[in-house]
This record gives structure tokens, C-alpha cells and sequence, in this order.
């Protein structure tokens, strides 16, 4: 089992958390579950309502749409991110290609946490601001 | 010798270019005129003659009054690089021109007052733009320091130049020696392209853009006007006008006093010589070794006063003793200050000038206005002492009348210093821009029946709540209008401001609104008929007969409206029981059926009838969070002390926690004392505890102050911080509350030396690389624990740092301070440099030793010492930072550093980590079981 701010460190590389401060990551931490898939199992299939983001701590994990596959998530990769924020059904279907253990963020609980905690929604809405930007700048508006 | 030298001029890594280059660029300059000037001085008077003298100071008045007009003129369409290229080859050509005269021999007159004004106003000109340019090259702060350093180039530029001129002048000739002006003209050409490139062009095409974008006023062409719309400028170019006149007075007392003494020629221009070397040698002594220390100590405006306070002394000397000691301590005083500390105090003046302003009067103030005071002197001179006979000792007493007056001005300046930084500073961070809506202008009227023409949901309701309060006719086809096709909101807002109108063609349309599936619609409506019919009740009893649930539950509504008022027609408890009564009937879905049971919170709150209370306790212990919220405002709407407790309680859920709160402030003062019982219990749930500021803060009341600053002591970090911005809201959005001074700074005192400790951990853990050397399979682990650490202590800072200024916010203009916080963490270092010179104008001198050193930055050691040690030195290694964070009250610090040291298997702090194990935040005891079974294997 991981301990709260060794998911800290994990957190720190997902980008919407990027300008998050790290004491508030330890919230997001608090509330970050670690999960086990074994290889072949389903964890979220095209079409579901979205529940909760995802990390892979070891295992890999595909993702496909239509049966074509669209990419392999490793260790540090997360998938499933835009859930916490958007009603939207999941867009792919993924599974896990061996025994993975992966960390968890329900969304519930999320929204719930920033409802108590202002400034993560701030840390967070910065960087999807700067994301934004460099979107912007990429496509020359 | 270049540590010496940078350390003994406090010129920091980075800026010795710069300063080097502005050093030479300005002795070059001054050199340049040292020695165009005694030739100009030598060919007049052997060609024309001294008595022609007073009117080549008058051409140069009048010269300098054409040339400042075309001059300012002209830099509105020139770049100021350009212009000081240009001016400066103008030169270069002109000094050719005239050496062709000059080894011509027999001129006319006319030549030689050209000659005398062009030097003049080529003397003002150059050393006016070096010293505009300055103004772009150094920062606010690096000036203050540095503007010491540059001007002592300019006095051993004028020493160098006259010992040029006096040694060489006899050799190869008077003319020839003007070659050596065109070389160093030629120099500074080279060293502007440099000064240009690297450090002045940028920072000049930032400030211009920024203000353009800010300022959307046209600046006037008339640089008079300028001058006289800016107390700023005005007072700058008094100062400077009454320092000229004292300053030719000072002189014509000591060449009279001297001449009157020392009637030996030989042995008059051995005094005269003699003072006058010694004079630039002290003057260069001042400005290197004082006046740097002298202005960063006293401030700007206060270095002012050096000059005319020792002048002051001299004169009075002179009044009671005109002998030639007197004269000589009036010249001194003179000489010693006017060209170190007040020359570079009077440049950093100019400093907080928007940029478009200064590059228009500067050259106005320094070639003008300088012109303009020698003249007037010289005029007062002859006045006083030829036609009102004063003696030479009596000109003390005009010296003494002028020094009042320059002393006055300095003090006023000061406040427009200060203010112009503020300006600056607010510029640099919000526009200002303010509206004002005079509801009786036609034209604004057109305005708002173009938005209600309109579309925009917002700006209709917005236009609504302007004419909330006024009647205007000319709107009511618009109402008819809105109440027909617009929302909800603006349905009721309008029904709302009907109230006010007496033309009943609204009564069918607003009828018909009771049918509207809104419940608020469906009361203002309601409320609407009742008030323009006969019998209020009636007509509210008629809808409540109705058989539809929601059409009752509005009449209800509409009831406890009108019930404080009309208690003789509505028997509320009877209709509230009644309708409980029939509820179950109605067989309701559970979504309807909770939004009754909101809408009857409503009822009970908005009556205000004690008999209907209890239902609301019920109410307020629903599980349904908008019952709750509904239950919660109309408790507090009440009034009724019994549900204070429940309602502190309730702060704890998240999803009520804003509704709760304002119930809360409902009951103003009577709240308080328990609210405070709440925050000082340490056994309180924190999400409780962590609210209670908010609730505070929305209530208006010294009381309220005072329990927040008594609790500004809270060992809890985030708690204090909640603290702080619950006072900094009360000190924002009321007037007249009394924020202890003494208090206040106390704490300042207690974060600045806070953000010292963490500053100093950090500092310690940054460089103590010895674990990250090592290439074992831990190290990316470890190298990350370690990031996180510094991470976490960068972002505390960051937390102390704004802590410091909402504290600062609660003893000085928050405005200010807030404006200043924007400028401390910009990333524009001009922005910084203002906020810094700002805060070093306006903060108490207590304050200011323990807050600047921080703002401005620097190694624990730097701050320390300029702190003069108040700070402490608690951390002295990476060992005791560790130990500082392990035993302090921030427990995410405290996680962080375990889990650092437990990677790093620093075993050493075994002892203090077991006493964490059982410490009740969860995460703090879990990182302390993982360091030990790291470190215990």
C-alpha cells in the first residue's frame, strides 16, 4: 500500500494538477484509493457513465474505441482524467493487459473535496487556463 | 578588489556593467563640458569682456526657452535612443564647426554668444538625457543604490576635465582642446549602442506599451500644462529653481566675502583655486562614500534636506559673522552636497514618473527652469543689492527666506513621491477605469431601453436593479414587454419594481403570471394582486382554497409576506397547520415533496411567527441538503438564539456550509460569543473551526474584529490564514473599525521571522547535495522526496509572504498593500522595484527593518544581517532545519521532512519522530511509522 504522500509524488505529475500547492495535493491524496485489476479484467467500457480518473502505479492498461486499440497506459500514465469534471459518457473502453495496480480518484468524493477546499479548484482551473493558452498559441487565435 | 568594489558601492552580481557603463558614460560627458566651458568662459571675456556678461545669462534664458520648446516638441515623435544619438552627433558637428572658427582667429561678438549659449544649453541638454536614460536603465531599487556610484563619475569627470584643461590647454592650445570633447563624445556614442541594447531598450519599450495601454488620455501638447497638472513635476521644478537661485546667491557671497578679504590677486586666485579643487574632491568623497548609504538609510526626500539645512547653516554664519570662515562653510556646504546627495536624490525623484510625462519635462525642468532660476538670481542680486542696499551679509537673510520655501517644497514632494509610486503600482496591476451612471441623462436612459431591447439576461436584470429605487414612466411598454417574454428572474424583478407604479394595466398580465410554474414568480405575483386590491387577505385565502399543491404552498408564502404587517387578516399558524395537514393527501414525489418542505422553511422564516419554530428545528435536521439550506437562512432569519448551536454544528457539512454561515450573521453581535467559543475550542471539528472566520467576517462589528486578532495566535497554519482574510474582508467592506496597531504588528513581526526560519531550512536543504551524489537504485526516489520538500517549502513562502502583506493590509491602506503584494511577486522587476521603493516610503521604520530585507531577497545570511539580526538565527544547517520543521506546528512540513529523511536513512531524528507516531493528524503518525521501519529496518 502506498502512503498518502507517496501518492502525493504520483499526483504531482498528472498536469491538471500541475499548480495545484502539494499540502493540497495531500487532500486529493486522502481521498486517491489504490485498486487492483487482474489481466483481461474491464475497468471502465466505452459508453459508461464516468465514475472516477485513474493512474497506473504497475501494470498496463489498454485503452480502445471500437474495438481499435489507442494506446498502452504504463506506470505514471492516467487515464480517464476528464471524468472528474465532465457528465459525458467514457469515449473507451480500457482493460487491464496484466495484473495492474492502479490508483483511483472518485469523482464524487472529488467534487466533494473541492467544495471544502477553494483553492485546489484554483490550482486546477490554472493550469487548465494555461493549457488553454498553449492550445491558443499553438493554433494562432 | 572587484569584490571590494562592488561590495563598498553595493553593487550586486550582474549590475557591474552596467554601472561601470553609466559611470564612464557620464564622466565622459561631464569631462566634455569641464573643459568646453572655462574655453567658452576664457574667449568671452578676453573678446567681449565681464560686462557684457549679464546679458549672455539673459540670451541664455531666452535661448533656453526656444530650445525646450522645440526640443519637447520633438520628442513626442522621436525614440528617446534616437534622441540622444542624434543630440549627441548635433554635437559632434557643432564642436567641429567651431574649432574651424576658432583657428580662423577675428570673429564677431556674434560668435562668441553663440559659442556661450550653445555650451550652456548643450551643458543642461546631455546631462539631462544621461540622466532620463538612467531612468530606464536602473530600476527604482538598483537606483537608489547605485545612483551614488554613477554620480561620482560625474564628479571626477568634472576633476578629470579641469586638470585636462589645465595642464594641456597651455601646451597645445585652447582650441585644440575641443578634440578631446568630440573623442569622448564620440565614446559615448559606443557606450549608448550598449546601454541601449542590453539593458536601457527593452525596459523603455515595456514602460511606454504598458502606459499606453493604461493610460487613455491624451497627454497635453503644452509641457507647461503638463508641469502644472502635476504637483509631482511642479514641486520637482520648484526645488530645483530655488536650489539655483540659493546657489547663485551662495556664490556671490563668497566671491564678495573672498575679493572683500583677500585683495592680493595672486593670492585671491590661490583661495579660489585651492577650494574650488578641494570642493570637487569632497564632493567626490560625499557621493562615493555617502551618498549611496545616505539614501538607502533616509529615503530620497529625506537626502533633500542635506543640502539647503547646511546651506541654512552657512548663511546664518555668515549673518552673525561675515568673515571669510563663514564663507568658506557656505561654500562647502554648497559644493559638498549639491552634486552628490541632492544631485542623485533630485534624479531618483523623477523616477515614479509615468514615462511619456518625464520624457517631455525633464528636459524642460533641467535646461528651462535652471535657466530661468540663474536669471532670476542674478536679477534679485542686482535688485537687493544695488537699488535696496543690502550688504553682502544681508543676503543671508534671502538666502534664509528661499531656504524656508525649498524646505516646504521637499516636504510636499515627499507626499507626491510616495502617491506617484502608488499610482505606478496600481497602474502595474488594475485598470482603474470607473463608471458612473446618472440615471436622470437622457442618454443613459436610451442606454437601458437598448439593453431591454436586448437579449442579454444579465445586463437586463442589471439595468432593472439600477432603476430599482426611481420611477421612470417612459420604461413601463418595456415592463410589459419583459413580464411577457423575459425569465423568471427578470419577471420578478420587475413585478418587484411595479410596486412603486400606480398604473393598474400591469394587474392582468401579472394574473396570469400565478399561473407561472415558478414558486417565486407565483409570490411576487401574488403579492403584486394583493397589494392593489381592497382586502389583502382575500385574495391570497382565494388562491390557498385552490387544489393544486404548489398554487397553495405560493399563497402560504405570500401570507408570511404579509403577515408582520397584517396580522389582523392572516392567522399564519392556522393556514401553516392546514396546510401540513393536507400534505399527505397530496401524495407528492420525493423531489416535490423536499422542495415543500424548503418553501415551508421559507414560510416560517419570512413570518417570523415563534409558534411555527419548532417545525424549523425538524426542518434544519433534514437530510436533504436544499432543505437545509432553506431551513438554516430562515433560522437565522428568525433570530431565535436555540438554534445557534445546531447551526454551528451544520458548518461542518460542505453543502450548506454558505447558508449556514449567513444565518449565522443574521444574528449579528448576539452571535459572536459563541462563535468564539467555538474557534478558541481546540477539540472542535476543524472544518468547523476552519469556518467560523468566514461567519465572522460577515458580520459588522468591532467585536468581530476583536475575536479575530485575539485568535491570530492559532498554531494552525491554514487556520490563521483563514483568520487574517476573514479581517482583511471586514477592513475591506466596512468603514470605522479599529484594527489594533500594536497587535498587528506583532504579528507581522512573528510571520516575518516565520518566513526566516523556512527561508533559512530551505536555503540549507538546497545546497546540501551530499544524498543526491550517489547513483544507487533509491536516488530518482529520493531525488523526488527532496523536490517535494524544497517544493513545499517554496510554496509556504510564497502562503507566509502574501500572510505578511493582508497583515500589513490591516495597518496601512489595503489598496496600497495589495497593489504592493501584486508588485513584490511580479515578474516584471521594475513593478518589484516600485512596490519595494513604495513600501519603503510609506512603512513604519520598525516594520520596514524586518519586512524589506524580505521582499528584496537575498541568502538567509543577507537577510539576517540587514535585519540586524531581529529575525534570529535559529537555523543554522540543513540538521537544525530539519529539527525546526520535525518540532513545528505545520504538519504537512513535518510529513514532507520525514519522508525526506526517512529515504535519505537519516536515522539521527529518531527521537523526535517517535514522539510523531501517535500525533492526531493520520498522516503525520503514518510517515513517522514509515521513517521508523526505514530506519529500523
Amino acid at each position: 500500500m502506498l502512503t498518502r504522500i507517496e501518492k502525493v509524488i504520483f499526483l504531482q505529475d498528472i498536469d491538471i494538477f500541475e499548480s495545484t500547492m502539494t499540502e493540497d495535493l495531500a487532500y486529493i491524496a486522502a481521498i486517491t484509493g489504490e485498486v487492483q485489476y487482474t489481466q483481461g479484467e474491464t475497468i471502465f467500457k466505452e459508453g459508461d457513465l464516468p465514475d472516477a480518473m485513474y493512474m497506473v502505479v504497475d501494470g498496463d492498461v489498454k485503452l480502445s474505441r471500437d474495438d481499435d486499440e489507442l494506446m498502452n497506459a504504463g506506470p505514471k500514465d492516467v487515464f480517464g482524467t476528464w471524468a472528474l469534471f465532465d457528465d459525458e459518457p467514457r469515449v473507451v473502453t480500457a482493460v487491464a493487459l496484466k495484473n495492474s495496480r492502479l490508483l483511483k480518484i472518485d469523482r464524487l468524493e472529488f467534487i466533494e473535496l473541492l467544495a471544502d477546499h477553494a483553492q485546489i479548484t484554483q490550482g486546477i482551473l490554472k493550469s487548465m487556463a494555461r493549457r488553454l493558452r498553449n492550445l491558443m498559441s499553438r493554433v494562432r487565435l | 578588489m572587484r569584490h571590494f568594489l562592488t561590495k563598498l558601492f553595493d553593487i550586486k552580481r550582474g549590475e557591474e556593467e552596467k554601472a561601470l557603463l553609466m559611470f564612464l558614460n557620464i564622466f565622459l560627458i561631464i569631462a566634455s563640458l569641464l573643459i568646453v566651458k572655462p574655453v567658452r568662459t576664457s574667449l568671452f571675456l578676453n573678446n567681449i569682456g565681464i560686462a557684457e556678461l549679464p546679458y549672455a545669462f539673459i540670451l541664455v534664458a531666452i535661448s533656453a526657452a526656444i530650445v525646450t520648446h522645440l526640443y519637447t516638441r520633438w520628442m513626442r515623435v522621436v525614440r528617446l535612443y534616437n534622441l540622444i544619438l542624434y543630440t549627441t552627433i548635433f554635437s559632434i558637428i557643432a564642436l567641429f564647426i567651431f574649432r574651424l572658427f576658432l583657428i580662423n582667429g577675428h570673429h564677431a561678438s556674434l560668435f562668441y554668444y553663440i559659442f556661450y549659449i550653445w555650451v550652456a544649453l548643450f551643458a543642461a541638454i546631455q546631462t539631462s538625457q544621461f540622466w532620463l536614460m538612467a531612468n530606464y536603465v536602473f530600476n527604482a531599487r538598483e537606483a537608489k543604490r547605485l545612483f551614488g556610484f554613477v554620480g561620482a563619475g560625474a564628479i571626477s569627470g568634472g576633476i578629470f576635465g579641469g586638470y585636462l584643461t589645465k595642464f594641456l590647454a597651455p601646451v597645445i592650445g585652447t582650441a585644440n582642446m575641443l578634440f578631446f570633447c568630440i573623442a569622448f563624445l564620440m565614446i559615448c556614442i559606443l557606450i549608448l549602442v550598449r546601454i541601449w541594447r542590453q539593458y536601457a531598450g527593452r525596459t523603455y519599450a515595456e514602460r511606454i506599451e504598458r502606459e499606453k495601454r493604461i493610460e487613455k488620455r491624451q497627454l497635453s501638447d503644452n509641457v507647461f500644462r503638463i508641469i502644472l497638472n502635476s504637483r509631482h513635476l511642479l514641486y520637482l521644478s520648484g526645488i530645483i529653481g530655488v536650489g539655483v537661485i540659493v546657489a547663485n546667491m551662495v556664490d556671490y557671497q563668497y566671491s564678495s566675502i573672498a575679493s572683500q578679504i583677500i585683495h592680493d590677486e595672486d593670492r585671491l586666485t590661490a583661495f579660489l583655486g585651492f577650494w574650488l579643487s578641494n570642493l570637487s574632491i569632497a564632493s567626490l568623497i560625499v557621493q562615493l562614500l555617502l551618498t549611496g548609504r545616505i539614501l538607502k538609510l533616509f529615503g530620497v526626500t529625506a537626502s533633500l534636506f542635506f543640502l539647503p539645512v547646511s546651506i541654512l547653516v552657512g548663511a546664518v554664519s555668515i549673518l552673525v559673522m561675515p568673515a571669510l570662515w563663514s564663507a568658506v562653510l557656505v561654500k562647502v556646504s554648497d559644493g559638498g552636497f549639491k552634486q552628490s546627495i541632492n544631485k542623485a536624490g533630485l534624479e531618483l525623484l523623477a523616477l515614479p514618473i509615468p514615462s511619456k510625462i518625464k520624457n517631455r519635462s525633464k528636459a524642460f525642468i533641467d535646461v528651462f527652469v535652471d535657466s530661468l532660476a540663474t536669471g532670476v538670481g542674478g536679477i534679485l542680486l542686482v535688485l537687493f543689492t544695488r537699488y535696496v542696499g543690502f550688504s553682502v551679509r544681508y543676503i543671508s537673510i534671502m538666502i534664509i527666506v528661499f531656504i524656508g520655501v525649498w524646505l516646504v517644497l521637499i516636504k510636499r514632494i515627499r507626499t507626491e513621491y510616495v502617491n506617484s509610486f502608488r499610482l505606478a503600482l496600481e497602474k502595474g496591476s488594475i485598470d482603474l477605469e470607473k463608471q458612473t451612471v446618472n440615471l436622470d441623462d437622457a442618454s443613459v436612459i436610451n442606454t437601458l431601453v437598448h439593453v431591454f431591447e436586448g437579449k442579454n439576461e444579465r445586463q437586463i436584470l442589471y439595468a432593472l436593479k439600477l432603476l430599482e429605487n426611481a420611477r421612470h414612466d417612459q420604461l413601463s411598454p418595456y415592463f410589459h414587454r419583459l413580464l411577457e417574454t423575459g425569465s423568471a428572474h427578470i419577471q420578478i424583478q420587475v413585478i418587484r419594481m411595479l410596486k412603486k407604479y400606480s398604473d393598474t394595466t400591469f394587474v392582468p398580465q401579472i394574473r396570469s403570471l400565478v399561473e407561472s410554474s415558478e414558486f417565486d414568480v407565483k409570490v411576487e405575483s401574488m403579492l403584486y394582486l394583493s397589494r392593489h386590491s381592497e382586502n389583502h387577505g382575500d385574495v391570497i385565502k382565494s388562491y390557498f382554497r385552490s387544489e393544486d399543491v404548489n398554487m397553495r404552498i405560493a399563497a402560504l408564502a405570500a401570507a408570511a409576506h404579509l403577515y408582520p404587517d397584517d396580522r389582523d387578516q392572516i392567522d399564519i399558524k392556522a393556514m401553516f397547520d392546514r396546510f401540513l395537514e393536507d400534505l399527505p393527501d397530496y401524495d407528492l414525489p420525493q423531489d416535490e415533496f423536499n422542495s415543500i418542505k424548503a418553501n415551508l422553511a421559507r414560510v416560517i422564516g419570512i413570518s417570523g411567527d415563534e409558534l411555527l419554530l419548532p417545525f424549523l428545528k425538524n426542518l434544519l435536521n433534514d437530510t436533504t441538503p436544499d432543505v437545509v439550506k432553506a431551513a438554516a437562512l430562515n433560522a437565522g432569519r428568525s433570530g431565535s438564539q436555540e438554534f445557534i448551536p445546531l447551526l454551528i454544528d451544520k458548518l461542518g457539512q460542505s453543502d450548506v456550509r454558505r447558508f449556514v454561515s449567513e444565518a449565522l450573521a443574521c444574528y449579528g453581535e448576539n452571535v459572536i460569543p459563541h462563535l468564539e467559543r467555538a474557534l478558541e475550542n481546540e477539540t472542535e471539528n476543524y472544518q468547523i473551526r476552519a469556518a467560523l472566520p468566514r461567519v465572522l467576517a460577515l458580520i459588522r462589528s468591532q467585536k468581530s474584529v476583536d475575536v479575530l486578532i485575539n485568535n491570530l495566535e492559532q498554531k494552525d497554519l491554514l487556520l490563521r490564514h483563514q483568520i487574517i482574510k476573514s479581517l482583511n474582508a471586514l477592513k475591506g467592506k466596512y468603514k470605522g473599525l479599529k484594527f489594533n496597531h500594536q497587535d498587528v504588528r506583532s504579528h507581522i513581526y512573528e510571520e516575518t521571522r516565520y518566513y526566516y526560519q523556512i527561508l533559512a531550512t530551505l536555503h540549507h536543504h538546497s545546497y546540501s547535495g551530499g544524498a543526491m551524489i550517489s547513483t544507487d537504485s533509491g536516488l530518482i526516489e529520493r531525488k523526488k522526496s527532496r523536490n517535494l520538500l524544497i517544493k513545499s517549502l517554496e510554496q509556504k513562502l510564497e502562503i507566509n509572504l502574501e500572510r505578511i502583506f493582508r497583515l500589513l493590509g490591516l495597518r496601512y491602506p489595503q489598496k496600497d498593500m495589495f497593489n504592493a503584494y501584486l508588485g513584490i511577486v511580479s515578474k516584471k522587476s521594475d513593478l518589484k522595484a516600485n512596490a519595494i521603493e513604495f513600501l519603503d516610503n510609506v512603512l513604519d521604520a520598525r516594520i520596514k527593518r524586518v519586512v524589506i530585507p524580505i521582499v528584496e531577497g537575498g541568502s538567509p545570511e543577507q537577510v539576517m544581517r540587514k535585519t540586524f539580526g531581529l529575525l534570529g538565527n535559529e537555523i543554522t544547517s540543513r540538521n537544525s532545519g530539519i529539527s525546526y520543521l520535525l518540532r513545528g506546528n505545520d504538519n504537512w512540513l513535518k510529513v514532507c521532512a520525514m519522508y525526506d529523511i526517512a529515504l535519505n536513512m537519516e536515522g539521527e531524528y529518531s527521537r523526535i519522530v517517535k514522539g510523531l507516531v501517535n500525533d492526531p493528524d493520520p498522516m503525520v503518525r503514518e510517515t513517522a511509522q514509515f521513517y521508523l521501519n526505514k530506519i529500523e529496518g
